[in-house]
């Protein structure tokens, strides 16, 4: 199963990949859905998943300090 | 610039010199109401007067009809009593249990009661001896705010539960900030960390406290954190006694943002902790209550995309199943099983190409691509006639430049070779024709 992998934009958080990612698979657990629909809900979700997982191995921790005036 | 003051200036600083106070004065007569209103002035100025524990013990207790408490604070001096007059009025002296001759400690202020010219202490609030000045304070402010509704369940809000910014209000110094920081690194570093640094313990601390909150809520819009963390590493009650402070607990209530309190160890529980939307044991811990946790969410999204692998493979799965039914159930109930198997095969190819399509086209794409190349096979062009012609060294000849009178030539047709020697080479006549 290789379609086309959809582009996640870039600028969406964690939260909002993974929110949209089980927004994928409900879709499909619904059934219901066309094939072809299946199969770009697949692809969407994959692409999802791996953003997420893309996220998570690359965050460092951004740390500021205020002027304590 | 001028060196010299202006005479009219040295004038007037003469005028403006008062005669010393003393014999000399011009005796005068002051109407009562004004030395009350001196003494109130005096009284007022003094900040400690405005805000004090005595203690005592109480004495001359009456209860008038209205619910107000009157009595004397007594103590000693040079062996003799000392008396100071209380008046702890009904809405304030709910629940206060006083008795005759208790000992107590005794908070509010000094004021005059200028229709009899007494001094007097206006009480809010009364804790036995014994208690602790600190503690009695706690207490005070504690039953305070308990009844403005500052802890109030209801009022708490829920934590993000995925926070981007959080801001700390500690001191840069020692190991509370340090190991939120590890905290957060290890178990969350997809948030963005700020810091507003405070003094944690003595005088300006509560001030302090109260400024990092509100430096934290001064932030441009984008960069004001959603969840806010006060944090003070462990200490004596002296030391934590700034996150009892009424200001911080009144910046604590009026922030926008959630706010967890961490202060001290375990089983401190300071007023912070109580107004905070939540109260966590430690800093390391409030931390980790603020954030979700990498490894499970790594663990989640793993799963997820198993589950939709899962799904997506059920799918298919269940598709193949219902095409290979169909075919047998062709094969089983065909009258006339020619004609039926030229429909089924057509039904079969037709959901073959659905499911290819479907799988983003890569079976139709690959059959196109194959036409392409045929199209480009030279071999399919011998068949149209036309012949491809090598040299004696084997080499494809493509041009007539490539041949000099004598060469032994091949010539492949598409159905067979043919062995031929160049007689005479012209270049460009046949091109120019």
């Amino acid at each position: 199963m290789s379609a086309q992998q959809p582009a996640i934009d870039p600028d969406l958080s964690y939260e909002e990949v993974v929110g949209r990612l089980e927004a994928t698979i409900e879709r499909l657990e619904e059934g219901g859905a066309g094939l072809d629909e299946s199969v770009s809900a697949y692809a969407e979700g994959s692409a999802l998943a791996a953003r997420a997982q893309e996220l998570l191995d690359a965050a460092q921790l951004q740390v500021d300090e205020l002027r304590q005036e | 610039m001028a060196r010299k003051a202006p005479p009219g200036l040295r004038a007037r600083q003469a005028a403006q010199r008062q005669p010393p106070p003393g014999p000399g004065a011009p005796l005068q007569a002051h109407p009562v109401a004004e030395i009350l209103d001196r003494l109130e002035g005096l009284i007022g100025s003094d900040k400690l007067l405005a805000d004090l524990w005595i203690e005592g013990e109480v004495r001359g207790l009456n209860r008038s009809g209205a619910g107000h408490l009157y009595f004397r604070l007594s103590g000693k001096q040079a062996k003799k009593d000392v008396q100071l007059s209380c008046a702890f009025f009904a809405r304030q002296n709910r629940g206060a249990r006083l008795e005759q001759g208790d000992q107590v400690l005794a908070h509010g202020r000094i004021a005059i009661y200028k229709p009899r010219g007494d001094l007097q202490m206006i009480v809010d609030a009364v804790q036995p001896k014994g208690t602790g000045v600190l503690q009695a304070e706690y207490e005070r402010i504690r039953a305070k705010l308990e009844a403005e509704g500052l802890f109030a369940p209801e009022r708490k809000r829920p934590l993000p539960q995925w926070p981007r910014r959080i801001g700390v209000v500690t001191s840069p110094a020692g190991a509370v900030w340090h190991d939120i920081r590890n905290v957060l690194a290890r178990r969350w570093p997809l948030v963005r960390l700020t810091l507003s640094p405070s003094a944690v313990q003595g005088e300006e601390a509560a001030k302090s406290i109260v400024e990092g909150i509100e430096r934290l809520l001064d932030l441009p819009d984008d960069e004001v954190p959603d969840l806010i963390i006060v944090a003070r590493g462990g200490g004596s009650p002296p030391d934590l006694q700034a996150y009892n402070e009424e200001p911080v607990a009144r910046a604590i209530f009026a922030c926008p943002i959630p706010i967890i309190s961490a202060v001290g160890h375990e089983t401190d529980f300071t007023i912070a902790d109580r107004v905070a939307d939540r109260r966590a044991p430690t800093p390391s811990a409030a931390a980790e209550i603020a954030v979700p946790d990498l490894a499970e969410q790594l663990r989640r999204v793993g799963s997820l995309a198993a589950y939709l692998e899962q799904l997506t493979g059920n799918r298919f799965e269940a598709e193949a199943l219902r095409l290979s039914a169909l075919r047998e159930r062709l094969e089983r109930s065909a009258p006339d099983p020619n004609g039926m198997r030229v429909e089924l095969h057509a039904q079969a190819r037709a959901l073959e190409r659905a499911i290819a399509e479907a799988l983003g086209g890569r079976a139709l794409r690959i059959a196109a691509n194959r036409s392409r190349l045929d199209a480009l096979n030279p071999y399919a062009t011998l068949e149209r006639g036309y012949a491809l012609v090598t040299g004696p060294g084997g080499g494809l000849i493509g041009s007539a430049a490539q041949v000099q009178a004598g060469d032994t030539l091949a010539i492949r047709m598409h159905d067979g070779e043919i062995a031929a020697a160049a007689t005479a080479v012209s270049i460009g006549e046949e091109a120019s024709e």
